[in-house]
């Protein structure tokens, strides 16, 4: 086997193992086009933690109605879902954003509670066992 | 140890050990608080019987008759995503495999949109008919992907077959 083809053979088989996906089909209907760029916004707003649920419930009925061949509710239910998608933009970063706090925060409380247990267990701890013996009496 | 009163109440061993479980279950909670939401992305597709249930497949047809069967979807990417799923008649030797598809053409495509951790089951009937002489074929379902970044359709790897006997 000369080099340049030790070369290709190695090139290829890393490509292989990164890739996920391997063949391709370019073939594509204005349909596909369509759903792919809303589902594309609905992907980037899942990723920052806003429900898309109705928004991917909805292009799956437009998938479905277009399949069926009704074009006119499918065009309908595909508009709607436009709306839906740019109103969910409009609030897609203060989602982010509390997600992130509320992040921060489990986290700092959970960071807390070793600090906590030293500082405070041996103290409760005896505060409790000196509460429940206050009543004994020391005899001599 | 925190103060003298306290070591006489409450064993230093002991507190330690507390100390080390407290330090531990914090540990593991942020960890699981700072995971990726998806540690492992996959796709699966399913072939079921006309009931939508595992077994009691079909085993010969006419030729030239339709099957009723059932496909089974399911979306773990961690991201919701356009799905086709892709229906050919082939042969032993021209079965899908993990990297390409089968050559076989096209006969039916189903498309779909699934959510994240979404799975979907639906009945459906495909044309079955002899290829050339061979009488027992593959029904073979590939699932494919919609690529939004590069905008075309990419094969998974994921494909089911159902191999039946026709009969003239």
């Amino acid at each position: 086997m000369s080099s340049t083809s030790f070369a290709v053979a190695m090139l290829t088989l890393v490509l292989l193992s990164v890739s996920h996906f391997f063949a391709v089909d370019s073939k594509l209907s204005d349909v596909d086009i369509r759903i792919a760029d809303i589902l594309d916004k609905a992907k980037n707003l899942y990723m920052k933690g806003v429900n898309v649920t109705d928004v991917v419930r909805k292009l799956d009925e437009v998938v479905e109605l277009y399949e069926c061949g009704d074009i006119d509710r499918a065009r309908d239910i595909f508009n709607d879902t436009e709306v839906e998608v740019l109103e969910l933009e409009k609030i897609a970063d203060n989602v982010y954003r509390s997600i992130v706090i509320s992040k921060a925060i489990t986290i700092a409380f959970l960071v807390s509670i070793p600090v906590a247990v030293y500082y405070f267990l041996p103290r409760v701890y005896l505060y409790i066992w000196f509460k429940l013996r206050r009543r004994w009496l020391v005899r001599g | 140890m925190v103060g003298e009163g306290i070591d006489l109440v409450l064993d230093e061993e002991v507190f330690a050990v507390i100390l080390a479980i407290s330090i531990i279950a914090s540990a593991l909670g942020i960890a699981l608080t700072l995971r990726p939401m998806v540690s492992e992305p996959f796709t699966a597709i399913g072939l079921l019987n006309e009931d939508c249930r595992i077994g009691e497949y079909p085993k010969k047809t006419v030729n030239g008759s339709s099957l009723r069967l059932c496909i089974y979807v399911a979306n773990y990417l961690g991201y919701p995503a356009y799905f086709k799923i892709v229906y050919r008649i082939a042969t032993n030797r021209s079965l899908p495999n993990t990297t390409t598809p089968s050559p076989k053409p096209i006969l039916v495509e189903w498309r779909t949109v699934l959510g994240n951790e979404e799975e979907k089951k639906f009945p459906t009937a495909v044309p079955v008919y002899r290829v050339g002489n061979e009488t027992r074929i593959a029904l073979v379902f590939e699932l494919w992907v919609f690529d939004t970044d590069k905008n075309l359709w990419v094969y998974t790897g994921r494909w089911t077959h159902l191999y039946i006997d026709v009969e003239v």
